[in-house]
C-alpha cells in the first residue's frame, strides 16, 4: 500500500545517509527530528505544485513494486540509496527535480542544525 | 476609519502596538486609501499618504516576524517569512527557482539590501522604449536622496567581508572594475577580540521596512492588518472593495471586506498581475515579467576568507552590464552546503573548511510571462531567455570562472549538475562553451516588470505615475512598475520610483 508521509520519511532518511551523516550519527534521530521541517515546508507549496510533488512522491513508493519488490518506504536503506540514485540520473526531468526540491531541503536543515538546533540535547547526540 | 475586525494577536507573532493580525475575519472596513501589501513599494506608498493626512489601511498577507526574531538568512527565517516556504519556480528550462517574502515588510526583510540608483542607461531605455514621463536622472534624484536619507544607506564602516575583496582583487587583476555597494543597513562596532583582533568589525542589521517606514506609517495613524489574503476586487458605487481572507484562523474564518476610494497594489512582481487578471482590471498585466537569472560559483582559497559572521560581501562588478555582472551570494554553511548540492562528493568539506570558501553569482537577463486565471488556484510564472541572454550567461560564468582564480581561488564548483570541479585556469577549457539548460541550476531573488509603466500605446499596463490604465482609482506601487530588470539590484529602482508616485497623487510632485 502506498504512503505519502512514509515514503517522505524514508526519503529524508535515505538523503541523510547518503549527503548528510557522518559514521557514528544514528539515521533514525535525525531522520525524526528533520522530516517534520521538510513536511511543514512542502506543505506551504502552491496548491498546484504541491500536488504535483505529492503526485510524484507517490510515484517514488511505487517505483519499486513495478520492478516486482516493495514500495520505497519499505525497503532497506540499501535499497532505497539505489532507487534514489535512479531518480537522480533519471532522463525524466520530474523525477530529477523531486530528487532535488528534498536534497535540497535536507541538505539546508541539516547545514542548519548547529546554529539552530532542532532538540534541545542535539549536542550530546 | 472604524475600528479592525481583526484585532487579536497571536502570541507568536509579537508584534507591536497598531499592527492588527487577523484570525476570526468578518466585517467590514472604510477607508479613503487601501494598500494591499506592505513590502518596500507599499509600505512607502501608505506612509507617505498617512503622513499626508489621508486615512489608509495597510493590508498583508503575511505575519509579523521583527528582524529582532530571525536571524538573516537562517532556516527560521526561511520558515516565518519567504512565501511558499521558498520553494517557488518559474517554469521554464531549466526552471528557474525564486524567493519572494511573505511577512510584514515584505522582500526589504529578506533581501541583502544592497542599493544602487537606476543606471541612466536603462532611465533612456524605459523612456524610450515605454514612453515613460518625467524618468530623467534628474527627475528621480530628489527621490534617491530621500529613500537613502530614510533608509539609512551608507557604505560598509569597518573592512567588509574577505570574500568580498576577493571578487574586488580578481576584477581589478583582470583590469575589470569592482564597486563597493552601499546597503539600508545599519552597523555596530564589534567588541575587540580574537575574531576582531583589528577593530574593524561590525555586526549588522537591515534598515528593513519593519524598523523604518512601518513605524512611522503607524505613528501617522495609519492602520495595518496583517495575515490578510485579498481575493476579489471590484469597483462598487464609485469605491473599491476589496475582499480578504484571514491566513491564520485555525477555524473556518468570515471574509473582510474593505471600501477605499482609491486602491494601490503592491502584492510583489506575481501578485499584483494575478490580483489584476484574476478580476478583470488589467488583460495586459502579467504579459511580461523581467528577473535577473543567476549561476553560482562556489569558490575555495588557500586563506580564510569566510569567518564566522563575516556577513554578505558587498562588492560587485558591473562593467558589462546590463548583459551580466558579478557579486557575493550569502555564504554562510547551509548556503554553501546548498552550493554544493551539485557536488555531492565535496559536501563534507563545510563542515571543515566553510571559513575558505564563499559563494558568488553572475547574473544576466531573462523574462517572461505570469499565467494567472480565476479558474487556477495559483498563478504559473513562465520565463525564458533569448539565445544571446544565454549565450551571456555562459560568457559571465566564464569570466567569472577566471575572475575568481585570478583572485587565488584553488578550487570552483559550479552549479552544474554532473560538472567536475575547476582546479586550475586550465580546467576552464572544460566549461561547456553553451550552459546545457537541463543541467544548469539557475536562481532569482529579482523579478520586476509585470505591470509596467508607460504609454497605453506601447503596451504598459499602468500611465507613468502607476494609474492602472482604464481604472479610475486603481495604482500599483511595486517592483511590476518597472518596464525591464534594471541590472541591478531593484530596491532602489524601486522605492524612488513610488515615492514619486505618491508625491504626484498628492499633488505634491
Amino acid at each position: 500500500m502506498l504512503n505519502h508521509q512514509a515514503t517522505l520519511t524514508a526519503l529524508v532518511d535515505t538523503l541523510l545517509r547518503d549527503r548528510c551523516l557522518t559514521a557514528g550519527e544514528d539515521p533514525a534521530v535525525w531522520t525524526e527530528a528533520i522530516t517534520p521541517f521538510v513536511t511543514q515546508q512542502r506543505a506551504k507549496m502552491p496548491p498546484l505544485t504541491g500536488a504535483a510533488v505529492r503526485l510524484l512522491t507517490l510515484l517514488l513508493d511505487a517505483w519499486p513494486i513495478a520492478r516486482g519488490t516493495r514500495p520505497f518506504h519499505r525497503l532497506a536503506p540499501a535499497e532505497r540509496q539505489a532507487v534514489t540514485a535512479a531518480w537522480r540520473a533519471s532522463r525524466l526531468g520530474p523525477c530529477r527535480d523531486l530528487l532535488r526540491l528534498h536534497d535540497s531541503l535536507v541538505i539546508f536543515a541539516w547545514y542548519t542544525r548547529r546554529e539552530e538546533p532542532f532538540m534541545p540535547n542535539q549536542s550530546t547526540m | 476609519m472604524a475600528t479592525s475586525p481583526c484585532h487579536a494577536h497571536t502570541p507568536d507573532d509579537l508584534a507591536p502596538a497598531g499592527v492588527s493580525i487577523c484570525q476570526a475575519g468578518g466585517g467590514s472596513l472604510r477607508s479613503d486609501i487601501l494598500v494591499v501589501g506592505s513590502g518596500p513599494g507599499g509600505a512607502i506608498t501608505a506612509t507617505l499618504l498617512a503622513e499626508a493626512g489621508r486615512e489608509v489601511i495597510l493590508l498583508e498577507e503575511g505575519g509579523w516576524v521583527s528582524q529582532e526574531q530571525c536571524l538573516p538568512f537562517s532556516r527560521d527565517e526561511m520558515i516565518r517569512t519567504y512565501r511558499h516556504g521558498g520553494i517557488t519556480a518559474a517554469m521554464g528550462r531549466p526552471a528557474l527557482a525564486y524567493v519572494e517574502a511573505c511577512c510584514v515588510g515584505g522582500g526589504s526583510e529578506i533581501n541583502a539590501g544592497l542599493y544602487h540608483r537606476t543606471p541612466p542607461d536603462i532611465l533612456a531605455a524605459w523612456r524610450r522604449d515605454w514612453g515613460v514621463e518625467a524618468l530623467t536622472p534628474e527627475d528621480l534624484e530628489p527621490h534617491f536622496v530621500a529613500g537613502e536619507r530614510e533608509l539609512g544607506v551608507i557604505h560598509h564602516p569597518g573592512d567588509p567581508a574577505p570574500s568580498s575583496h576577493k571578487l574586488r582583487i580578481g576584477a581589478e587583476r583582470l583590469g575589470w572594475r569592482a564597486m563597493e555597494v552601499p546597503r539600508w543597513y545599519s552597523y555596530q562596532p564589534l567588541p575587540v577580540g580574537a575574531n576582531n583582533p583589528d577593530g574593524k568589525r561590525f555586526s549588522e542589521q537591515r534598515n528593513a521596512m519593519s524598523r523604518t517606514f512601518i513605524p512611522r506609517f503607524r505613528q501617522a495613524g495609519g492602520q495595518l492588518i496583517a495575515r490578510l489574503r485579498v481575493d476579489r476586487i471590484r469597483k462598487r458605487s464609485g469605491l473599491w472593495e476589496v475582499v480578504a481572507m484571514p491566513t491564520c484562523a485555525a477555524t473556518k474564518a468570515a471574509p473582510v471586506v474593505f471600501l477605499a476610494d482609491t486602491l494601490f497594489l503592491a502584492a510583489g512582481t506575481i501578485g499584483t498581475p494575478t490580483l489584476l487578471r484574476r478580476n478583470l482590471l488589467s488583460r495586459r498585466a502579467g504579459n511580461t515579467f523581467a528577473s535577473h537569472p543567476t549561476i553560482k560559483i562556489t569558490a575555495r582559497f588557500p586563506e580564510v576568507v569566510n569567518p564566522p559572521g563575516s556577513g554578505i560581501g558587498v562588492h560587485q562588478v558591473k562593467g558589462f552590464s546590463p548583459r551580466f555582472g558579478f557579486g557575493c551570494a550569502v555564504s554562510s554553511p547551509p548556503y554553501l552546503a546548498m552550493g554544493m548540492i551539485d557536488h555531492p562528493r565535496d559536501l563534507p568539506l563545510i563542515a571543515h573548511e566553510s571559513e575558505r570558501m564563499a559563494i558568488y553569482y553572475a547574473m544576466a537577463r531573462g523574462q517572461g510571462r505570469v499565467v494567472a486565471h480565476r479558474l487556477l488556484p495559483q498563478p504559473i510564472p513562465f520565463w525564458r531567455m533569448t539565445p544571446v541572454q544565454w549565450q551571456d550567461l555562459t560568457e559571465a560564468l566564464h569570466k567569472l570562472a577566471q575572475l575568481l582564480f585570478e583572485a587565488g581561488a584553488d578550487t570552483l564548483w559550479p552549479t552544474i549538475a554532473g560538472s567536475e570541479p575547476l582546479n586550475s585556469r586550465a580546467d576552464l577549457a572544460r566549461l561547456p562553451a553553451l550552459l546545457p539548460a537541463h543541467l544548469t541550476r539557475l536562481m532569482t531573488i529579482h523579478l520586476t516588470g509585470s505591470c509596467p509603466m508607460g504609454s497605453a500605446a506601447k503596451g504598459a499596463v499602468t500611465d507613468s505615475f502607476g494609474r492602472v490604465h482604464g481604472q479610475e482609482g486603481l495604482y500599483v506601487c511595486d517592483a511590476s512598475l518597472l518596464c525591464d530588470a534594471p541590472g541591478v539590484n531593484p530596491q532602489g529602482s524601486l522605492m524612488a520610483l513610488v515615492r514619486r508616485n505618491a508625491l504626484r497623487f498628492l499633488g505634491q510632485a
